[in-house]
């Protein structure tokens, strides 16, 4: 695998399943085909937006290989590493490697939680699944609302020292956080990319230096955001804001509250363009209201992804 | 057997071999030493035994060791850490297959994030019960801690879930404590309320506990039996006199970061000759000789050390 090229978008993708929830395999290489014809730079499986917190490790093998099976020759394919402990993330690592992982994006795990963190917990975490699986790895900076935890500027800079470590997504939600973040890996002596996953603030984090985006939002106006991204890269901020703009109200539509619903409404919205056939989530996740769903419709007919007659089934 | 969790149910520590692993030996004595001290019941398999870091099939032999060793006399409740309603299913009826007596179902991801639809942790909850036909305990977690705090529409829901017996109340927030017992009570007087407050056990069943299910417990567990039997009688300036004892000892095993109170707790242990080795599986890590220095201060003003005994050095 060559390089990865970390400066565009990165979409988080969905998981198409069937009628009773299992994965739906002739559906994911279709919807993989679809996103993989517009200019991103690489995707992002087996992350929230896919369900991987909710599906078994094999099922979650099972998605990668599907993946780089149908678009591994074209697209770096990044893998979620979901895990509790050290043991076991070295030991699913290696098995996303086996199933052809371009690169990890690594999950905070509850260890981290309670303050004040210690910094051996999360460098010895990541050491560990960056030497015994052998590929790069993504940070992950996560609003701990969501699950997640900050890590401070001392612990992001440590990290930063570890060789496999190649790029870390920002989930912060607050530009502060964000700024500081860019100016602790600028520090650094080699390049480390850094990704936005802040959906408030897409367009502005490359007015504040990011290098690529990797967003479940993504999932869905796939080819305007990889467009809105590339504008950004090349700092044609004042076109990129335009793309951006039409795009906002459906980031808001798909992300309101309660944001657990973000990948039944991603779903919805794919099956209005006819991309995946059903809109089926795993449970706990349950299906999204009708309500919810006229409000995705308006929304992605704003955004130019839907046209305006299109009936909803 | 009819599940009685009105009194103390400690989590249980997991003494592991120099390597990580569990080491059964030391698990076999240990049990059988908390058991000695007549629990109502024990929780293996939750954050103080480091469930979430074994393996599910270390989880099932660590249940079958805990059966084998004390299950004709004590209650045994497994924890339930799941992701997602399947896994928790398929989970569950493990658990049953072994032979626990109960479930403490733990908090899932999918929680996260307001407003949380009553209807996710219900059916969650529903699908555990009737896969399992178990006893369940809800356990409501503080957020900083991985869990979320229901909102009374939700408890009074959950209470109605045909298998729940008791709710585990962790918020460590006193006020939440008693709305959660007036929406639980009001939902389900038969719902036993059980406090996970280890900043306030005592305090707790002044405010209406009708048991504790705490990892503090661990350690000191007999002189914790004891307190709660006091307060439940209403014997609270004997119940007192015990807590004060403690608190210098559990505020000292809980201190920040809260996360080595699992190495802590094994510390205690090692000092009092329970369990071998202090040994806790990465990620986490060993504690520091001033910790070390610091629970063996707070166990003799327990009475549970004496003073002359030498501390050897970790291994």
């Amino acid at each position: 695998m060559t390089k990865i090229d970390f400066k565009g978008l990165f979409p988080a993708t969905v998981l198409p399943m069937t009628q009773d929830a299992q994965i739906d395999e002739p559906a994911l290489r279709h919807y993989m085909t679809h996103i993989a014809q517009t200019t991103i730079h690489g995707v992002a499986i087996n992350v929230d937006t896919g369900e991987a917190p909710h599906l078994s490790h094999e099922e979650r093998v099972r998605v990668l290989e599907i993946v780089v099976d149908e678009i591994g020759d074209r697209l770096p394919v990044i893998a979620g590493l979901p895990a509790q402990f050290t043991e076991q993330a070295v030991a699913y690592g290696r098995d996303y490697k086996t199933a052809g992982a371009s690169a990890l994006l690594v999950f905070p795990i509850s260890a981290y939680q309670g303050s004040p963190m210690d910094p051996e917990v999360v460098v010895r975490y990541h050491a560990a699944v960056g030497d015994g699986v052998g590929l790069p790895l993504v940070l992950f900076n996560l609003l701990p609302s969501l699950g997640g935890v900050l890590l401070p500027a001392e612990i992001i800079e440590r990290l930063c020292g570890l060789a496999p470590v190649v790029a870390i997504k920002d989930a912060s939600f607050d530009a502060r956080i964000f700024v500081d973040l860019m100016a602790a890996v600028r520090q650094q002596a080699r390049p480390i990319a850094v990704l936005t996953g802040d959906d408030p603030f897409i367009h502005e984090s490359f007015v504040l230096g990011a290098d690529g985006a990797l967003l479940g939002f993504g999932a869905v106006p796939t080819r305007q955001l990889a467009e809105m991204v590339d504008l950004a890269v090349s700092g044609r901020f004042a076109e990129s804001k335009v793309v951006m703009d039409r795009l906002a109200p459906l980031e808001r539509a798909m992300f309101a509250p309660p944001v657990r619903d973000y990948r039944a409404r991603a779903k919805e919205a794919l099956v209005m363009q006819g991309i995946i056939p059903r809109a089926t989530v795993r449970e706990p996740l349950l299906p999204i209201s009708p309500a919810d769903r006229q409000g995705m419709r308006d929304a992605m007919v704003a955004a130019g992804e839907l046209a305006q007659n299109v009936a909803v089934g | 057997m009819k599940l009685d969790l009105g009194g103390l149910i400690p989590a249980t520590v997991l003494p592991m071999t120099d390597d990580g692993r569990i080491d059964e030996a030391g698990l076999r004595k240990y049990v059988r030493h908390v058991a000695a001290a007549e629990p109502k019941a024990l929780a293996i398999n939750v954050d103080t035994g480091e469930g979430p870091h074994l393996w599910p099939k270390e989880r099932l032999r660590v249940l079958e060791v805990v059966l084998e060793e004390v299950g004709d006399r004590i209650s045994i409740i497994a924890g339930l850490g799941a992701q997602f309603t399947d896994q928790a299913v398929t989970m569950a009826r493990d658990l049953k297959t072994v032979g626990v007596h109960g479930l403490l179902v733990f908090p899932i991801s999918a929680y996260q994030g307001t407003p949380l639809d009553p209807e996710v942790p219900v059916r969650y909850h529903a699908a555990i019960g009737d896969a399992s036909g178990l006893p369940l305990i809800l356990f409501q977690l503080q957020p900083a801690l991985g869990g979320v705090n229901f909102e009374p529409e939700t408890l009074s829901r959950l209470c109605m879930v045909a298998q729940v017996a008791a709710i585990k109340e962790a918020s460590f927030n006193p006020q939440l404590f008693v709305e959660v017992r007036d929406a639980v009570k009001s939902a389900r007087s038969d719902c036993v309320l059980l406090t996970g407050n280890d900043n306030f056990i005592y305090e707790s069943f002044l405010l209406g506990a009708e048991g504790a299910l705490i990892g503090f417990g661990a350690v000191a567990t007999k002189q914790q039996v004891d307190l709660i039997a006091y307060a439940l009688a209403g014997r609270h300036e004997e119940a007192r006199r015990i807590m004060d004892r403690l608190t210098p000892l559990v505020n000292a095993i809980f201190a920040p970061p809260v996360r080595n109170y699992r190495a802590r707790c094994k510390a205690a242990l090692v000092m009092q000759g329970i369990v071998d080795r202090e040994t806790v599986r990465l990620p986490l890590l060993p504690i520091s000789a001033a910790e070390r220095e610091s629970i063996r201060k707070t166990l003799i003003f327990a009475g549970e050390l004496d003073e002359n005994v030498r501390v050897a050095e970790a291994s």
